[in-house]
């Protein structure tokens, strides 16, 4: 080997290094990118949950807030006996205005839950919900091994439309006591949320309320371990398959304001947006599904950038072309 | 609409379905205003201020 071949094949190894070192950089940015996203929306529900249950001497006291706010709902799920809610919860509003006598429809619980969807659609679930903070806190946990579906996931998904239909629209609005009035019975049966932000603290803090705890309390407390066991071993169970809120807000997610759409030249079908995904949604085939709960995981991990996000048809925020050598290194 | 596996989404160009969504919104707003003028906002708050028995699994 004479001393040109030795110095070329130097300058070849080290080129090499120097592409690898800039690839581990590139790669090192791109991780600390989507854990700066979702540290982002883990601070923006926290911070959410703390704005909304700010009543603070609601829990050292164990009372409710009683003013003037809670006309109002909050777009999350966050149940109004929440010791620290200074708003209401929608699908607690919607059955409490249901089962009164006074109405057989609610316009203004179905107008708000249009305008938040129409607006936001299931952003609501990933970025502004109370339980959904708790579940994705709880999928942190590094216990059991992590699983993204169950076996009938498919069918189980339309559970919480049945839900939505039969607990939170006809059983409080068509079983009624000889006075007329119905009950809520997504909260009084399901809901683990009020469970965990009303029911836990409230009896905690109240030796009344405590007393008055029976079987239906043990119901409802089985059904939240259920729910936080589950939530450790796979994302978001309660949101996929049991909440009338989601069901909701999931119709409006291919016409909300808030909408992702995938570019078609630079999409090459890796899939690696379906195993970041929460949800397990194949977001190249549908970005608008009805499941998904627009957290900005695919976003961040799509490699050629295929994926923004739009408001009203436009787009948002900063939208990266993949480079040609990107594309190339993914298709092999 | 399109119900493959788990990704459902219905089929419409960009343009449609940015109407359909402000549609839906104003909608939705002419609805809060009948709730309000039926009086449906007193309802939720007579609700909301008190202990709901149900909710916290008392019954």
């Amino acid at each position: 080997m004479d001393n040109q071949e030795k110095l070329i094949r130097k300058t070849d190894s080290g080129r090499g290094r120097e592409t690898g070192v800039r690839e581990k950089a590139e790669n090192r940015k791109k991780a600390a990118g989507k854990r700066s996203v979702q540290t982002l929306r883990l601070w923006v529900q926290a911070l959410w949950t703390a704005l909304t249950n700010g009543y603070a001497y609601g829990f050292l006291k164990g009372r409710i807030y009683t003013g003037k706010s809670k006309t109002l709902c909050v777009p999350g799920l966050n149940c109004y006996s929440c010791p620290g809610a200074l708003f209401s919860c929608p699908i607690g509003s919607l059955q409490a205005v249901l089962d009164s006598r006074k109405f057989a429809f609610s316009c203004y619980l179905f107008g708000m839950l249009m305008v938040f969807g129409s607006i936001f659609g299931r952003l609501i679930c990933g970025w502004l919900c109370p339980f959904g903070l708790v579940q994705d806190l709880l999928y942190r946990i590094p216990l059991f091994r992590k699983v993204k579906r169950i076996p009938g996931d498919a069918w189980l998904r339309w559970m919480k439309y049945v839900i939505l239909a039969v607990f939170v629209i006809l059983l409080p609005s068509v079983v009624v006591n000889v006075a007329g009035f119905g009950s809520p019975w997504f909260c009084e049966y399901i809901c683990p949320s009020g469970t965990l932000m009303g029911g836990l603290p409230l009896l905690l803090t109240n030796p009344g309320l405590r007393a008055a705890a029976g079987v239906l309390f043990s119901w409802k407390a089985f059904l939240l371990a259920a729910v936080v066991l589950v939530s450790i071993k796979m994302p978001r169970p309660f949101c996929r398959y049991i909440c009338p809120l989601g069901a909701i807000y999931g119709l409006f997610n291919p016409v909300a304001f808030y909408r992702l759409r995938v570019d078609e030249k630079k999409c090459i079908s890796c899939g690696k947006c379906r195993t970041v995904c929460p949800m397990d949604i194949k977001v190249w085939k549908h970005p608008n599904s009805l499941e998904c709960i627009r957290c900005g995981a695919c976003k961040e991990s799509c490699p050629t950038g295929a994926i923004e996000s739009t408001a009203a048809g436009f787009l948002t925020g900063k939208h990266r072309a993949g480079t040609h050598k990107e594309q190339t290194e993914i298709r092999r | 609409m399109k119900t493959k596996g788990t990704g459902i989404d219905y089929n419409m160009t960009e343009k449609k379905r940015t109407w359909m969504g402000a549609g839906c919104l104003a909608f939705g707003a002419v609805l809060i205003l009948m709730g309000i003028a039926r009086t449906e906002p007193a309802t939720v708050l007579m609700k909301a201020i008190t202990i709901c028995m149900e909710c916290i699994g008392i019954g």
